[in-house]
């Protein structure tokens, strides 16, 4: 049975008495430790579409359809039940690390209250966990680190912080809307390789949401293209990039390929 | 329900100021007719709010007093931004000495009780001071021409509630222009070689004006309240001119006997100011989503 | 020689860290030491990653910022020396454009207003008619319908704000446009777009073009000539195809590696 299934998301927002689609008959299955990834450019509503999942949205937008989360269907689900879900078994890492880390508390405090609430773990208990966490997403000298607060770490380091906090959790599903985008290029390596690695390890299934077919393309087994609110085309990622079938799709790989750097295999 | 509020605050404004410019056509006597027979009528169908102790048509009186308050308080207020804009601007703009300057000139004047200048202003008596301008050679015709359309204390009013509240106006429009200056589409302007008098008119100005717009809707209910309480006070517009303001004066005297002479005006300045309120706050509401 | 427009002579910029009180806590080194010369018809692009004083270095450039050391040569004479009528002379020569297209245009000026400013300000064009005839041109010249004249920039997407940018840059036919992260806040497709657009510009006008970026792949495509920044001095410098393939510093080698998200190179 497929992790996370997504039938006829229809996703629009209401504004100034207007309604401004965003999604549009968006249907798509997450398999168990598989990396799904949906690619768009901006306005396209991949955004949208990995936040309603778990009804994330502001209030003012309207969600119809189906998302059913192992059995749970969670756009009609009570907020309880949704808030286990929530941050514990699908987590989430943004694109800016900065605006989610809460600027007055310590790196180690965040990362407690997380895997606290989560796993239920107290005490010393909880604190090795913390350090063993710092150290997995490749922080050196965690147990000194940890005392820092957010401001004192660079954009990467952040974001390893907020991957550290989303998987601390032990979840199931990690949603990552454009993880590396705000980061530095030498950065976003090692960030991707640091997703990579841990997907590998934790045998996570992840939804990767990216406007860069490059990134997508180091991570992703299935890909599904969004345009204007519409999967557009939805595959093996193998299959997308070499023989794409959508229009669409061939014009973003046109692009992408125009820029590539000149002698390397790729973009 | 913040929008229709302000909706009504403009509504009403705009029933004022018709009113105003139509006041000879909307009433139906002569607010200065004295009329002794006739003197501190309750309010009934041929004098709608009643007659003061000579007779006079209080409605009336009250109309052609919306004219001394609507043009005082705008008028007062479009000096005051007019004033503010240019020093906030030219001390946001240049920065340094100047601004340090300006600065310390707004603060310096700021901490002065306003009510106080004001007092001592007025009892400079500057109305007879202006009138002597009339005489100057050259310019005199000018001026008598100016006295002849506008009561010469009421510029003397404009001019000092104006004045007196132009530093808000500054700080406001030299914390924008601040923040403005570093913003890419005035960079682009220097770079293009704009001088610092169009980059100050086209780009910075215009693009403060927001806050400004606000501030200025809120304090032309101030400067009418200020008027009123001047003109309460004596100090303000001479009767037999009728003002809002003395005719509330007039009214305190009668106040056991003649209610309407003092709630009338009463609520006229109440409402103008409320609406002012409720206006200037519905223009805060647009100008922060934007 | 004749051909050099913009050079730059051991250019420096550090600035004064403050602490709390506002006591001076050491030096910054925004720019260190940068010499690099522009010459009409050549395309040269500045490769960084953040911080490392590109944007910084533009300012220079066109004078926004006074360096603290060194000094920037346009057309041969020093920019700090140079005033009134003979700065604005010097403002025909280099032009910029800038990254964030939301804020790059006075969002209450409309398209014809923003395109007339240059022309009004080095008296391009007398007259309304005439003016109106040179910006329905430059929006031709960017790919922009005549029609866009009365639009608003919130009425524009992002592609066409920085097209509008580009337009108001080249309105005073500059002999060298330096382009400061122009396709940064757009998509892929529509900064591809932008980079095609530059490309034509500067083989129809003939103007050099200084193109910064944080992304070396979009540099690679439309630039003769590569300056890798970091730290505030530039590193190496050299022709495009030879440094992609031949880079000598280890620094430069990262950013090509990273450039194409190799995860398995160390």
């Amino acid at each position: 049975m497929s992790l996370l299934t997504v039938e006829n998301l229809e996703i629009a927002y209401r504004h100034e008495g207007r309604r401004i689609p965003a999604a549009e008959g968006v249907s798509f299955a997450v398999e168990p430790g598989e990396v799904l990834a949906l690619v768009g450019e901006s306005g396209s509503g991949k955004s949208s579409v990995a936040l309603a999942l778990t009804r994330l949205l502001p209030p003012s937008a309207e969600c119809s359809g189906a998302v059913r989360f192992e059995g749970t269907e969670l756009l009609t689900a009570p907020e309880h039940a949704l808030l286990r879900i929530r941050g514990g078994r699908i987590a989430y890492v943004f694109q800016d690390p900065a605006g989610s880390l809460n600027p007055v508390l310590t790196i180690g405090e965040q990362l407690l209250e997380t895997i606290s609430r989560h796993s239920g773990a107290r005490g010393a208990g909880a604190e090795a966990r913390v350090v063993e966490w710092l150290e997995r997403v490749g922080i050196r000298d965690a147990a000194e680190r940890l005392r820092a607060y957010p401001h004192e770490f660079s954009g990467g380091m952040q974001q390893r912080v907020m991957i550290a906090m989303a998987l601390a959790g032990q979840p199931e599903l990690l949603v990552a809307d454009e993880p590396t985008t705000a980061l530095d290029v030498t950065v976003q390596v090692q960030i991707l390789r640091l997703l990579r690695d841990l997907q590998h390890s934790l045998k996570l299934s992840v939804l990767l949401i990216s406007h860069d077919l490059t990134v997508v393309e180091r991570l992703a087994h299935r890909i599904g293209v969004m345009s204007q609110g519409r999967l557009v085309e939805l595959g093996r990622a193998e299959q997308v990039l070499r023989a794409p079938q959508h229009p669409y799709t061939k014009e973003l790989l046109r692009y992408r390929s125009m820029l590539s750097l000149p002698g390397r295999r790729d973009g | 329900m913040k929008n229709k509020l302000s909706l009504i605050g403009g509504a009403v404004l705009a029933i004022l100021a018709v009113v105003a410019v139509a006041a000879p056509w909307v009433t139906s006597y002569d607010p200065l007719a004295i009329n002794l027979s006739d003197a501190l009528l309750a309010p009934s169908a041929q004098h709608w709010l009643g007659t003061d102790q000579l007779g006079r048509d209080v409605a009336s009186r009250l109309i052609y007093g919306t004219r001394i308050s609507l043009v005082i308080g705008v008028v007062s207020v479009g000096l005051a931004v007019l004033v503010g804009t240019a020093v906030g601007a030219l001390a946001g703009f240049y920065g340094g000495w100047l601004d340090g300057f300006l600065m310390r000139l707004v603060d310096t004047l700021l901490s002065i009780p306003t009510i106080f200048l004001l007092l001592a202003l007025i009892a400079m008596d500057p109305g007879e001071q202006l009138l002597r301008l009339a005489a100057v050679p050259g310019a005199g015709p000018v001026f008598k021409a100016l006295f002849d359309a506008v009561d010469p204390q009421l510029l003397v009013l404009m001019a000092v509630i104006g004045l007196m509240s132009w530093m808000g106006v500054a700080r406001l429009v030299r914390a924008e222009v601040l923040s403005l200056k570093e913003r890419e589409f005035v960079l682009a302007a220097r770079v293009l070689g704009a001088s610092p008098l169009r980059m100050m008119t086209r780009h910075l100005i215009p693009n403060a004006m927001g806050p400004v717009l606000v501030s200025a809707t809120l304090g032309v209910g101030g400067a009418i309240l200020t008027e009123s309480v001047l003109s309460y006070l004596g100090l303000g517009v001479q009767p037999p001119t009728p003002s809002w303001g003395n005719i509330l004066n007039e009214g305190r005297v009668a106040l056991g006997v003649a209610w309407w002479l003092t709630v009338s005006p009463g609520v006229c300045i109440f409402v103008t100011v409320l609406s002012f309120n409720l206006l200037g706050e519905g223009l805060r509401e647009r100008f922060s989503r934007s | 020689m004749a051909n050099e427009v913009l050079e730059a002579r051991g250019l420096s910029k550090a600035y004064a860290r403050r602490g709390m009180l506002r006591k001076s806590t050491g030096r910054v080194q925004a720019v260190d030491g940068v010499s690099c010369r522009l010459t009409r018809g050549e395309t040269v692009g500045l490769v960084g990653e953040s911080g490392c004083g590109k944007t910084t270095l533009a300012k220079l450039l066109v004078g926004l910022v006074q360096p603290t050391a060194g000094e920037v040569l346009v057309r041969g004479t020093p920019l700090a020396r140079l005033r009134g009528s003979e700065l604005l002379a010097a403002r025909r020569a280099v032009q910029l454009i800038f990254q964030d297209p939301m804020h790059s245009l006075n969002p209450r000026m409309t398209v014809e207003a923003i395109l007339s400013e240059p022309l009004i300000i080095h008296g391009l064009a007398r007259g309304q008619i005439a003016r109106r005839a040179r910006v329905d041109q430059l929006l031709a010249s960017v790919r922009l319908p005549a029609s866009y004249r009365t639009r608003l920039p919130r009425e524009l997407s992002g592609g066409e704000r920085q097209r509008v940018g580009i337009a108001r840059a080249i309105a005073v036919d500059p002999d060298c446009l330096i382009c400061d992260e122009p396709i940064a806040s757009l998509d892929v497709s529509v900064g591809a777009q932008i980079l095609e657009l530059l490309r034509s510009l500067r083989e129809e006008r003939g103007m050099g073009l200084l193109f910064i970026s944080h992304d070396l792949r979009a540099v690679a495509w439309l630039c003769d000539r590569l300056m890798v920044m970091r730290d505030g001095r530039v590193i190496e410098t050299g022709a495009s195809a030879g440094l992609l393939a031949q880079p000598r510093d280890p620094y430069t080698a990262l950013l090509i590696r990273s450039a194409s998200l190799d995860l398995d190179a160390v």
